[in-house]
């Protein structure tokens, strides 16, 4: 095997040895730590994950979870794009808008979901913290792709008067598209990992969260890390969603 | 087509007085050349003939659909050479197999028939220019507005853009606005050159170029005469620093 080919092995399965690598480390510190209860071996953990999978609750508990950040999700990308289009075609909107953005920015997250928990009930909490979060990131990311979009392309659909229709549909949305999918695909695992922790403060029945707080308090480490993983795979098999649905729509970048 | 009219047409930004009395007449079907140094105005007067600068004094002749080449070729990045011709069309030709055809032909025209299903980040800076040349003159325009089109290009890639710019116009003979500070550009393409100078901008010489511009080459006697005259202008003019 020449040297080039085993690069390109190597570069090829990289996540792969990265994964295998990890759990090594895992293993040899389990190993040396010899205490189930603080650090089990990666065996362990994956004997509990299967037997959660097998089991009706994991279903639930993931399905409830999922429909919460989806929900969330869809509030704090539509009212995003509403309010980023809104705020690039009137430009005061978006001044007024600004610090707005800002400021719930910066509002500290354990802040939103504390006030969301005396606000809220437990199932609906998760979904507002999520939509709370999530919107900032998503106005900023449309508004910035929207800005970015080439004026001199802009100027030219206009001045060969193109129809408003076929500026929107085949100018804003395609060059928008790369950005909003990057947003989404950073913003889908991140926005499962904002529900996770709402749900375990807020104690939401039939949820990841409360999986885990129950893992947590019977100090079965083993299965608090099987419920770790799962959310783990199902941020990753989101992300790769995205990231396939981005391949087939933007075939026209550069690669 | 009409005559393009320019009557005492004057445009300022922010208190300075780009252009102020200025008369210009584009003749229907004719190559007209605005040629003068960086800042001095010319693209303020082809605004104000496309529209896109309001301004004062009278503005006649200019026809409703206009075709702009300016510098960058502003191709639409998610669309292929095609789909930039058909953009701009389908607003102007409904049926679809009739667009077809004429874009089919419009990219032979520009040589690029093999680059009909590329995408702009796949063609050269010469390659670009010449979509944005096509797309020029598929649209049923009766004026072009061309705003430095061959600047940044190489020699031999210019050489080929004139021959091919020339070509799409002999078809169609648009009435055709040509702004630059290039004189050999000026010299090759135009009808007449209208030489810009001063502040606010006023027209400083005026040149007729009667030769074949198809057979036109700077080293012929009318073409090398305006040329040293308008260069020996430039240089007689700009300051020494």
């Amino acid at each position: 095997m020449n040297k080039a080919k085993l690069k390109s092995i190597i570069v090829r399965f990289s996540p792969l040895i990265t994964v295998g690598v990890f759990i090594l480390i895992w293993y040899i510190a389990a190993i040396a730590v010899d205490i189930e209860l603080i650090l089990p071996r990666p065996a362990l953990v994956f004997k509990e994950l299967l037997a959660l999978i097998s089991g009706k609750t994991f279903w639930t508990a993931v399905g409830g979870t999922l429909s919460r950040s989806f929900t969330g999700f869809a509030i704090s990308f539509a009212l995003a794009m509403i309010l980023a289009v809104a705020g690039f075609a009137i430009k005061p909107i978006h001044r007024a808008f600004s610090p707005l953005v800002i400021i719930s920015r910066a509002i500290p997250t354990m802040s939103v979901i504390l006030l969301s928990l005396i606000w809220l009930t437990s199932q609906t909490s998760p979904i507002l913290i999520s939509s709370l979060i999530m919107f900032p990131m998503f106005y900023s990311d449309f508004y910035s792709a929207l800005n970015n979009i080439d004026k001199g392309v802009i100027d030219m659909a206009k001045l060969y008067k193109v129809g408003a229709k076929d500026i929107v549909t085949r100018l804003y949305i395609p060059n928008i598209l790369p950005s909003v999918l990057d947003s989404v695909r950073s913003g889908i695992s991140f926005n499962v990992k904002i529900v996770i922790a709402a749900e375990v403060l807020a104690q939401t029945r039939q949820s990841m969260g409360i999986s885990m707080q129950i893992s947590r308090v019977m100090l079965d480490t083993a299965s608090l890390l099987a419920w770790t993983a799962a959310a783990v795979a199902i941020s990753y098999a989101l992300e790769l969603i995205v990231e396939l649905i981005k391949r087939f729509a933007v075939k026209w970048r550069r690669a | 087509m009409k005559d393009i009219v320019l009557k005492d047409v004057s445009k300022s930004y922010d208190g300075l007085t780009v252009v102020e009395g200025f008369n210009l007449t584009l003749e229907a079907g004719k190559i007209t050349c605005l040629l003068g140094v960086s800042g001095v105005g010319k693209t303020t007067i082809l605004n104000i003939i496309g529209g896109l600068a309001g301004s004062q004094g009278s503005v006649s002749g200019v026809p409703e659909r206009i075709s702009y080449i300016f510098q960058n070729p502003t191709l639409l990045p998610n669309m292929t050479v095609e789909g930039n011709l058909d953009f701009v069309l389908r607003s102007q030709i409904k049926d679809k197999e009739e667009r077809k055809k004429i874009i089919a032909e419009a990219i032979q025209n520009v040589g690029l028939s093999e680059f009909a299903k590329a995408y702009p980040y796949q063609l050269s800076a010469g390659m670009a220019q010449r979509v944005s040349m096509a797309r020029a003159f598929v649209y049923p325009s009766e004026l072009i507005l061309m705003d430095e089109p061959f600047r940044g290009l190489d020699v031999a890639t210019k050489a080929r853009l004139l021959e091919y710019f020339l070509a799409l116009w002999q078809k169609s003979k648009k009435t055709v606005l040509l702004v630059t500070h290039n004189i050999d550009e000026a010299v090759l393409l135009s009808d007449k050159i209208l030489v810009l100078g001063g502040r606010p901008a006023r027209i400083s010489a005026e040149y007729f170029l009667n030769s074949d511009k198809f057979a036109r080459k700077l080293s012929d006697k009318d073409a090398a005469e305006v040329f040293g005259k308008i260069y020996d202008w430039f240089a007689a003019v700009t300051p020494k620093s």
